[in-house]
This record gives C-alpha cells, sequence and structure tokens, in this order.
C-alpha cells in the first residue's frame, strides 16, 4: 500500500444493479500531481469520483484520501471539490457561502485573501442568483479551495461554459497547479487535459486502459494527422499503406497515418478530387482514440 | 458572519417568547371573582326608580353587582342591545296555591305578595333568604285574613280563624305571626249586604294590634266610607280601590295625611263591572303562549253579573286622582279571580294604571320599588348593586308603551335564568296502563311504576284521615283485596278520605289509550262512594262518578269518560273515596280492572 | 478550529439569510395566518372564538414554514446539487437538519407573535402566564413533527413534487386536523382521520391551555404527537437513505 498517495483507490468496483460503472480501479496520486481523468460518457469517471469523494461506496475495493477511507470526517476535511451539475443556494452572495463553508474547516483560508486569489472580487458580494455560469463555477471553485485541501476535485470544471468563461476558470486551475496542488480533474475536453494535467487518465468501460504522463499518452499516437474530404470510403482508407486509424471529422475524414508522405501518394493516387487537405502533429484527442477506438484494435 | 445573525436571531426570538409570556393580558384576577355570573352589556337598566343609559348589567351568583364588577371568565355574556333591564315585578296582590307561583314567574313575576292563602302554603319559602335555582316567585303573605264568622274570606273552604270581639285581636295576630304571616290583612266591609263584617271597634283592635306586634296592617274594603273609617284607624293600605263613589276631597286629604297607600287591582274590577279584559290577554300571543291550560281557562272566566259598587270609571278616576295626590300606587293583579291570570294579569293591570294616569314609569314603579318599600321587601324592586337579581329584560318601547313589557325577552331569578317553556305540559308518550290495576292477592300490588296510598283532605288543611291495608278475603274467593280505612270529619269544604291509585312519579303522565270503562269488586259501610279521576289538566273539581256500595262484594263497572281529549294521555290517577258526610268508613276493594268496553246493563 | 456548535449557528445563520431573502415564501408563511386569524378569530365572530382560534391558528402558523420550508427546501437544495457539496464538505449531517429546524423555530416565533398579539389586544384573549407559556411551547413543538414530514417530503420527492406534495399535507393537516373549524361539525368518518394527524392532537393540547379544553386527555394527545413525531422521523430517515443511491 503507497501510503505516501494523496489519494490511493484499490481495486474499486461499483455496480448498479448488473451494470458495472466501476469495474475494479486501482489508482494511487502522488502530490502535486495534476490528474487528468479521461473518458468518455459512461465510462465510470463520475462514479469513481462519486467513491473518491465519499458521496457512494463501492461494491468492492476501497479508496484513501491521506490514509483516511474516503468520507470519513478526516478525508472530507482534506479534500476540496468542485462537482459537476451541482448548484449553491442562490440568495447568498460568494462571501457568505465561503465563509459558512470556512466554518466547517480546521484551517480554512483567509475568505479576502481567498477572494483575491481566485479574482473574484468584482462579484463576491452579489447574490449567486444574479451571476453568469463563468462566475458561478469560478465560485464553486473558490468554495473547493476554502478549506486549504490538500487533494482539490474538479468534475468537469468547465462544461457548459463558453470559450471565454472556460479560460478564466484554466487561469484559476493554472493558478493553483502553479502553487504545487494536488488536483484530480476529469474531463472530456482534450484541450482541458492538455493545457492543465500532467498525467492523463484513460477510463473506458469502468476499467482504466492508459495512464501515463500527458506528453507520453500524446507520443503514444506516432506519425500526423491527415484531414481531408475524399470520395474513398472509411473502409478503403484503413486498407491504404501506413494508416493506423481512420476517423469522420465533418464532412470529411481525419487519418493518423505513421508514414504521412506514404499515405499522402497513395490518397492523391485514389482520388484525385481530394480536397482540404492538411498535415499536422496528432493532438491529445487523437491519441485518446488510438486508445480506445475499436477501428483501430479491429485494424491492429 | 452567520453565526452572528444566527446568535441575535435565537436571542431575539427568545426574548419575544419571554416578552409576550410577561406582556401577553392575564385575566382578571380570577382567584378573586368567580362564581355563577351573567352579564348582560349595552342593557338599558331601571333600576326601580329611573332608568340609566345603556350599560353593563352584573349579575353574581344570584345578586346584582355594580356595572364596573370585574367579571370572571366562566361569564355568562348576553347582549342587552334595545332592551331594558326592569328588577323583577312584584305583584302587591295575589291568592296563591298550587302552581300560582310557578305560573307568576314566567310572566316576569318574581315576587307575590298574597293577600289571603293556606299557611300551608307557606311551607316551601327557604327562597326567600336563599339564592338557589327556582321556578317559583319568592312568596310573602298575609296567610289568614281577620273577618267575622261567615264574613268575606271564609266562602273559600280554607279553614279561617274569625274574630268576634276585640279583645280576640291580641291572640289572634299572635297566631298569624306565628304561623308566618308576614303582614296582616283584615276584611272590613261595613253594612254589606252579602257578608258580615267585623265591626269597627274589633277592626281597630286588629289594627292597634298588628303595629304593636311589628306588623304592616292592610285592608279589603269595598267603599268609600270603609276607607274613611279605616285611615281614621290607621290602616297602612287598601288592597283594593274604592269603586262605588269619586274620591271626597276630605279622604283624599286623610290619606295624604297618614300616607296610606293603595293597590287598586283594577283588572279585577274591570271584570266585575262587566268589562272583562280577560280575553285580550289570551288573544295576545306575547302573553298566551306562555299560558297553562288553567291559566286559560281562569281568564275565560267571569263574575257572572256586575255587582254594585264596582264601578271601573269610578275606581280608575280614583287612582288618578290618588297618584297626582302623590298617594302611592302599588300594582296588584287580584289573580287567580275570574278573568286572571298570574303574571299575565299584572301587564294588564300596568296597563290600566297607566290609562288611569300614571306613566309607564310610574306604573313600572308601582309594580317594583314602590312595592318593595311598602311591604319592606328588602332588595327586591330594584337593580341597585347589591340586590336580588331578579330581573327582567324587556322591548325598550317599555317606557314609551307600557304593554311592550309583555314583549318580554327573558327572566332571570336569583341570576338563574328561567325556562318559560314549561306552561304546556309535555306531550309525553302516556306510558300505557296495563288493564289489572289490583288484584291484591299477595299485597298491596300494583303495575310497576304505580302505587296505591291513602288519601284525604288532610293534604288540603281538612281533618280527614286515611288508611290502606291488605286483607285476606276477596271477592269471589280470591286470596286478598285491599282494605281502607276512613275517617271524614268536618274543616275542609268538600271533605273525602279513601284510596288513591297513580303514578310514582305525579309528573309523569300515563295514557288511557283505548280503556273505555273500569270495573272493581267492592263491599264496605253500605253508602254511595265515589270514584274520581285526575290528570295534569284537572282545575278545580275533578270528574267524578258516584257508585253505591253494600256490605256484600259486588261488582261496580263504570265508564272513563270524565276524561276527554288531550285528558286521556295525562291521566296522573284515581281515587276512590267515601262520601262527604263525617263518619267512620271502611270499605274493601278487588279486581280493579280497566275495560276496552262498557256494555250497557 | 470550529465546533459543532460554530458549524451549527454558522449553518442556522446561512438559513435565516435565505429565508428572509425570499419574500414569496416570507410574506404568505406569516402573513396568512395571522390574516386568516383576523377574518375568522376577531372580525367574523366578533371575538367570540377569538381564544380557540388562537390555539389552532396558532398550529396552523407554524405547520406553514416547517412544511414548507423542509419539504420544498430540501428538495430543491438536494434536486440542485447543493446537498452533494455538503456531503462532500466536512460538515456533520445534523447540522444541516439541525439549522435548518432552528431557522424554522425563530420563523415560527415571528409568525406566532403577530397572531399573539392580536389575540390579546384585538380578541380580548387573556390567560395565566402559565398558559401562555404553555400555548407558546406548544406551538413551537409542532415545528418538529412537521419539519420532519417535510423532511421526508423533501428527500422523496423532486423539487416540483415536493412542493405540490407540500401542499397537500399543508391543507389536509389544517382542515381536517381542525384547525380552521372544529372537527365537531364534521361527519364522523373525517373526526375518525383528525385522529391520525398531528395537526388535530397539537391542536387539542394547545386547547387545554385555554378555556375551551374539548377533553382532559392532554396525555394522550401528548403521547400521540410523540408516536407520530417518532414514525415521520422514521420516514425522513427512510427517504434520506432511498435517494442516498
Amino acid at each position: 500500500m503507497n501510503t505516501s498517495a494523496v489519494l490511493h483507490a484499490q481495486g474499486v468496483e461499483k455496480t448498479f444493479g448488473t451494470t458495472r460503472a466501476v469495474a475494479g480501479v486501482d489508482l494511487s496520486i502522488q502530490k502535486g500531481e495534476v490528474c487528468a481523468l479521461l473518458g468518455e460518457n459512461g465510462a465510470g469517471k463520475t462514479t469513481f469520483i462519486q467513491c473518491a469523494l465519499g458521496l457512494t461506496r463501492p461494491t468492492a475495493g476501497r479508496v484513501q484520501v491521506l490514509g483516511q477511507p474516503a468520507g470519513s470526517r478526516s478525508a472530507r476535511g482534506a479534500i476540496g471539490a468542485m462537482l459537476q451539475d451541482s448548484d449553491l443556494p442562490e440568495l447568498m452572495t460568494a462571501r457568505e457561502h465561503l465563509s459558512l463553508f470556512a466554518t466547517y474547516y480546521s484551517r480554512p483560508a483567509d475568505i479576502a485573501t481567498l477572494i483575491g486569489d481566485t479574482g473574484i472580487e468584482a462579484f463576491a458580494d452579489t447574490r449567486y442568483k444574479k451571476l453568469s455560469g463563468g462566475q458561478k463555477r469560478r465560485v464553486q471553485f473558490a468554495l473547493a479551495l476554502v478549506g486549504n485541501p490538500d487533494l482539490l476535485f474538479l468534475d468537469e470544471p468547465t462544461t457548459g461554459l463558453d470559450q471565454a468563461a472556460s479560460r478564466a476558470v484554466w487561469n484559476n486551475v493554472r493558478a493553483m497547479v502553479d502553487r504545487g496542488k494536488t488536483i484530480l480533474l476529469t474531463t472530456h475536453y482534450l484541450e482541458e487535459a492538455d493545457a492543465l494535467a500532467d498525467r492523463i487518465v484513460v477510463m473506458q468501460k469502468g476499467g482504466i486502459v492508459a495512464d501515463g504522463p500527458t506528453d507520453d499518452i500524446r507520443g503514444r499516437v506516432g506519425g500526423a494527422l491527415i484531414s481531408c474530404q475524399t470520395s474513398l470510403l472509411q473502409s478503403q482508407v484503413i486498407s491504404i499503406p501506413g494508416v493506423r486509424s481512420v476517423q469522420e471529422k465533418g464532412r470529411g475524414l481525419a487519418i493518423v497515418s505513421e508514414d504521412a508522405a506514404l499515405t499522402l501518394r497513395h490518397l492523391l493516387d485514389r482520388d484525385r478530387q481530394l480536397s482540404d487537405l492538411t498535415v499536422q502533429k496528432p493532438g491529445l484527442s487523437e491519441a485518446i482514440d488510438s486508445l480506445t477506438d475499436t477501428t483501430t484494435q479491429e485494424a491492429a | 458572519m452567520h453565526a452572528k445573525t444566527a446568535l441575535g436571531a435565537l436571542a431575539v426570538s427568545v426574548a419575544l417568547i419571554v416578552a409576550l409570556v410577561i406582556l401577553l393580558p392575564e385575566p382578571e384576577v380570577v382567584e378573586t371573582v368567580s362564581g355563577r355570573t351573567t352579564v348582560v352589556n349595552n342593557v338599558r337598566i331601571f333600576d326601580g326608580s329611573s332608568l340609566l343609559t345603556a350599560g353593563r348589567l352584573v349579575m353574581r351568583d344570584g345578586k346584582v353587582l355594580a356595572s364596573d364588577a370585574a367579571i370572571p371568565s366562566t361569564a355568562v355574556v348576553v347582549d342587552g342591545t334595545g332592551l331594558i333591564a326592569l328588577p323583577g315585578l312584584i305583584d302587591a296582590h295575589t291568592h296563591t296555591y298550587g302552581r300560582a307561583r310557578r305560573d307568576a314567574l314566567r310572566f316576569g313575576v318574581t315576587t307575590m305578595v298574597d293577600m289571603f292563602t293556606s299557611p300551608l302554603q307557606f311551607q316551601d319559602r327557604d327562597d326567600r333568604a336563599g339564592f338557589a335555582e327556582t321556578n317559583e316567585a319568592a312568596l310573602f303573605s298575609a296567610g289568614i285574613l281577620a273577618t267575622a264568622e261567615g264574613g268575606h274570606g271564609t266562602q273559600f273552604g280554607v279553614p279561617v280563624e274569625t274574630l268576634a270581639k276585640p279583645s280576640d285581636a291580641a291572640q289572634w295576630v299572635a297566631d298569624r305571626k306565628a304561623e308566618g304571616s308576614d303582614f296582616i290583612k283584615l276584611v272590613y266591609m261595613s253594612g254589606n249586604p252579602m257578608f258580615p263584617s267585623l265591626d269597627l271597634a274589633t277592626t281597630t283592635a286588629v289594627i292597634d294590634e298588628a303595629k304593636a306586634q311589628g306588623l304592616l296592617v292592610v285592608a279589603h274594603i269595598a267603599r268609600h266610607s270603609d276607607a274613611f273609617d279605616l285611615v281614621e284607624a290607621g290602616i297602612d293600605g287598601f288592597v283594593h280601590v274604592f269603586a262605588d263613589r269619586e274620591i271626597s276631597d276630605d279622604l283624599l286629604q286623610k290619606m295624604i295625611d297618614r300616607d296610606v297607600f293603595v293597590i287598586p287591582t283594577l283588572a279585577v274590577i274591570a271584570m266585575i263591572d262587566g268589562k272583562g279584559p280577560g280575553l285580550s290577554v289570551l288573544d295576545d300571543p306575547r302573553l298566551s303562549e306562555y299560558l297553562t291550560p288553567s291559566q286559560r281557562s281562569g281568564l275565560a272566566g267571569s263574575f257572572g253579573r256586575p255587582i254594585p259598587g264596582f264601578v271601573l270609571k269610578n275606581a280608575m278616576h280614583n287612582v288618578g286622582v290618588l297618584h297626582a295626590a302623590g298617594v302611592r300606587i302599588l300594582a296588584g293583579s287580584d289573580a287567580p279571580n275570574p278573568g286572571t291570570a298570574h303574571g299575565a294579569t299584572l301587564h294588564q293591570e300596568l296597563e290600566l294604571l297607566v290609562e288611569s294616569g300614571l306613566t309607564p314609569l310610574e306604573a313600572l314603579q308601582s309594580a317594583t320599588a314602590s312595592v318593595a318599600d311598602s311591604f319592606n321587601l328588602d332588595g327586591r324592586g330594584n337593580l341597585l348593586p347589591g340586590s336580588r337579581a331578579d330581573v327582567v329584560l324587556v322591548g325598550s318601547d317599555s317606557l314609551g308603551d307600557i304593554h311592550e313589557t309583555r314583549r318580554i325577552h327573558s327572566i332571570y331569578r336569583n341570576g338563574y335564568r328561567v325556562d318559560r317553556d314549561t306552561a304546556t305540559p309535555v306531550a309525553s308518550e302516556g306510558v300505557g296502563l296495563p288493564a289489572v290495576l289490583g288484584r291484591f292477592e299477595e299485597g298491596i300490588s300494583a303495575p310497576e311504576g304505580f302505587t296505591w296510598q291513602p288519601t284525604s283532605d288532610e293534604m288540603m288543611g281538612g281533618a280527614s284521615a286515611a288508611s290502606v291495608d291488605h286483607i285476606r278475603g276477596g271477592a269471589d274467593g280470591t286470596i286478598g283485596a285491599l282494605v281502607v280505612d276512613a275517617t271524614i270529619k268536618p274543616g275542609f269544604p268538600f271533605p273525602w278520605a279513601g284510596a288513591f291509585f297513580g303514578g310514582n312519579d305525579p309528573a309523569n303522565a300515563a295514557s288511557l289509550g283505548d280503556y273505555q270503562g273500569i270495573s272493581f269488586d267492592i263491599r264496605g259501610t253500605p253508602s254511595t262512594y265515589r270514584m274520581m279521576l285526575f290528570s295534569t289538566e284537572t282545575v278545580g273539581a275533578p270528574p267524578t262518578e258516584e257508585f253505591s256500595v253494600t256490605s256484600d262484594w259486588q261488582r261496580v263497572t263504570l265508564p272513563l269518560d270524565g276524561l276527554t281529549g288531550s285528558q286521556r294521555d295525562q291521566f296522573v290517577g284515581l281515587a276512590f273515596v267515601t262520601p262527604m258526610t263525617p263518619g267512620q268508613y271502611q270499605f274493601l276493594i278487588d279486581n280493579v280492572t280497566l275495560l276496552e268496553t262498557v256494555t250497557g246493563d | 478550529m470550529s465546533t459543532g456548535t460554530d458549524i451549527l449557528l454558522a449553518e442556522t445563520g446561512a438559513e435565516l439569510r435565505k429565508t428572509i431573502r425570499a419574500p414569496e415564501f416570507v410574506i404568505p408563511t406569516l402573513a396568512l395566518p395571522v390574516c386568516f386569524y383576523l377574518l375568522f378569530g376577531i372580525m367574523l365572530s366578533r371575538g367570540g372564538a377569538a381564544e380557540t382560534l388562537l390555539a389552532t391558528y396558532g398550529v396552523f402558523a407554524v405547520m406553514g414554514p416547517a412544511i414548507f420550508g423542509f419539504g420544498a427546501g430540501v428538495a430543491t437544495e438536494r434536486e440542485r446539487g447543493w446537498l452533494d457539496i455538503k456531503r462532500v464538505s466536512p460538515a456533520p449531517a445534523w447540522s444541516y437538519i439541525g439549522a435548518k429546524l432552528l431557522a424554522t423555530l425563530v420563523f415560527a416565533v415571528f409568525a406566532l407573535l403577530p397572531i399573539y398579539v392580536a389575540a390579546a389586544t384585538l380578541g380580548g384573549v387573556a390567560l395565566e402566564q402559565s398558559a401562555w407559556l404553555g400555548l407558546l411551547m406548544t406551538h413551537l413543538l409542532a415545528v418538529f413533527p412537521f419539519s420532519l414530514l417535510g423532511l421526508a417530503l423533501g428527500f422523496r420527492f423532486g423539487a416540483n413534487a415536493a412542493i405540490a406534495m407540500s401542499n397537500l399535507c399543508f391543507l389536509s393537516l389544517a382542515v381536517l386536523g381542525g384547525l380552521w373549524f372544529p372537527i365537531a361539525l364534521f361527519p364522523s368518518v373525517m373526526q375518525g382521520v383528525a385522529y391520525g394527524l398531528p395537526s388535530f392532537h397539537l391542536a387539542e393540547v394547545a386547547l387545554s391551555f385555554t378555556r375551551y379544553a374539548t377533553d382532559k386527555g392532554t396525555g394522550d394527545h401528548l403521547a400521540m404527537i410523540t408516536i407520530m413525531t417518532v414514525v415521520l422521523g422514521g420516514l425522513a430517515y427512510l427517504a434520506w437513505q432511498r435517494q442516498r443511491t
């Protein structure tokens, strides 16, 4: 057992009836890590997080926070959480929410400093009801920090926010990252993981399918990403030399190739009408796809 | 920041709770204010002498309290808006027996000043001092009156100790006092063609003796000249106004000088003068609804023909003149003379007084405070604090239209509200009677709820006596019979003695149902015996059947048609009694059986 | 370092803030009972029913904030995920419910205040000090069963359904429990129903402090209230367990 881990999950399973939402997850997060938990909807991320927060009890296995069982009062005292689909009472201001929550913790943050650090002074005394979506999220973020947590859970922190609002939330998170906070982040925005995390854990069907440093995960996808519009079918493209995977993307295809030059020659050969051609280095999105995509598996 | 809010709110809440508990009003000193209390709010009070503006009448434990008295939470509160509270009326001239005191109370007469009745009526007068609930008016009475042998007053069947000479007076007055008479009434009708009268010397002796023994003395007179004599002799008051002529200035001056009061009894004079107002009472639903059947028949009665010397016009003239001169006039009904009824007739008397010249307010005084003052009835006739809570709430126009006193809202006696709906006998289902009333085989047997018992005129002050017992040897060889030993002695005008069959509770009447006759076996001291039937509606002499008895058993069958109509459902009992002739009687009776058909023989 | 008391007080303060900032809740729950009381207890009865209706409308006044505050309040906060945030934090679960109870008690005092003042001034109601205290304590006691009922509804139903159910319970308890009219006016079947309602028994206990105690079975009524409070507490616990997946 890794006692120095901030979060330590061992053999966590959670079944609802016949559905196994989490199917045996082992995960340790060390102090200072910023870990992104990635996966599609239904991959089991949220259920796993709920086990880690103590909101639900795992069917098997266990989760410990700083050596304490998840959900125990001392475990709860050591974490801060920004939950998906959670709203605060509308008729109180951010400052009021923060000062209420401060009473829960043994060594709470100074409210005024926290408000300054999270950049929410401008609307700290406005009733929550009147805030925009991004402002609300930033208040929730501040609320997650009020207990000076050892581990910060951010469950889909920017879902539903526009670009600018998301960026504001990211800036808050990055500031905390810079201060060495340990963070477990779930998201299905790869850019978000890419932008914030130094470690990525990919979940699929309740299990972990990949776990490693962000660069490492991205590096698992070599070659290039070719995007184009073509009359060729996906099944025709996959048989072209060098092609590792093919995905429909918009009105065209996104093709990951181990040898961009070879693949391009074949493509242009077969479809003279091919258009809107771009070639770039593959991102995290493609990396995850390649780790989880069934097309790839069948082709491999 | 939140904790401060919470502490502040909690502190304010606790402070509010404490403040509420401390500051919210407590009941007005409940410890000292308790007792049976009725409050009539917003009522105009006629206190016996004058009418007050609308205010509060407080009655507690049978007494009137000051209007600002504290009220217990248990008080009954009555809205008196539009009403006048009168002191309970006092009828200054009545003759009281039977249900008279109950009948009077239903019409707001809470006190009766009786001018002649049997002292037997004095048995139940605890209410005069106490404040218990009662359905009867209080009774103050002269008891037996002072009259000559065969004089006025001896004709009613009540034994009267008469006077013959002045030296009888001392003992006679002492006897009355011992019997419980509250004052002395004498009859002085000099030169009257119908009745012998006390002479003036004896009358004067009675007056002097009454005064010497501390009693008020009033007189029944017929004529102006009688009044003249008695004013000279020192009489305190007259219980009728003389109606043979208009009053002379001479007599008027003497009456003023001697402060003699008069109870005119105009209603009765009107009846004697053939101006009979009794029927108008029957026609007025404000009064007639509360009359008993016997009161109705009384009101429908008459004196037959006008009696000389009773001229209503003169009587009313004299009342007007006397009143104008300041002579006290007191309202009295002289019920239950023909054409009158206890209680109801007093309202008529008030109206006749107003017609004679009194204002409505003065008429009300004549039936309240003036009577109480004249007869020294403490705590009655007014509504001042401390007085008895005998109160009549009437329509507010009473002081404009005296007829409004007939519109009685409610009556309080000793502070208890009087139930006025007791005039009509409760239409009982009429407990059915079994056919066999007595076989007397093993003992004095009677159907469930009924008894056989002796009866005699002893209950009316007579001297006759009776006893009943079981005896072996009945009719037709049966085991036993009822034996009655009876002694008839003079004393009561219509003497009787014998056996009575009736219900254990006289208030519960039975029904004769389809029974048309009765048969029984009887033998005894030979003579003509009587069977009498009683119902709750029986007034005066009951229906009576006569039959002959010999020393041998014989079966007698009699019809039951003496009771008719509603009386048949109000059967109270029947009596087998001896003739009225004084003597010793014994008779045996057996097999008393009701018959559904009576076959004539 | 924060103790349980600190958390409870802070939570209570926050509850009160939330409450007073919701005029659509405050005004009807504070004003409706006293308006009803003024109308039926003072004006229409010309003061004749001022004392009896003080006892029953007092229960009525407390019932509103307790049932709605808990029923609608808890359901809304649960549905909006607020409860999850609390549960992730180290705040003890009882402080949430305890604070709501305290806030409801404070609110109840303010709902009762105008009725008591109206009864004493306009209705001429005068009671022994001990009776005032007993009446007030009985009315405040009513917070507990009704809050537990609200809590059960709040845990069991979604926000909209909880509001509807709260309304249904609120009106049924008021009418069938004899808070608006004496149950003696009801057909006997409905009188039987009243015996199964905490509102009826609370009203009877309240009436026992007035001059209009309908019977002397105050001990029985208190026992019924206790049993019903325990049952409602059990229901609230089951509903809470059920929603915790």
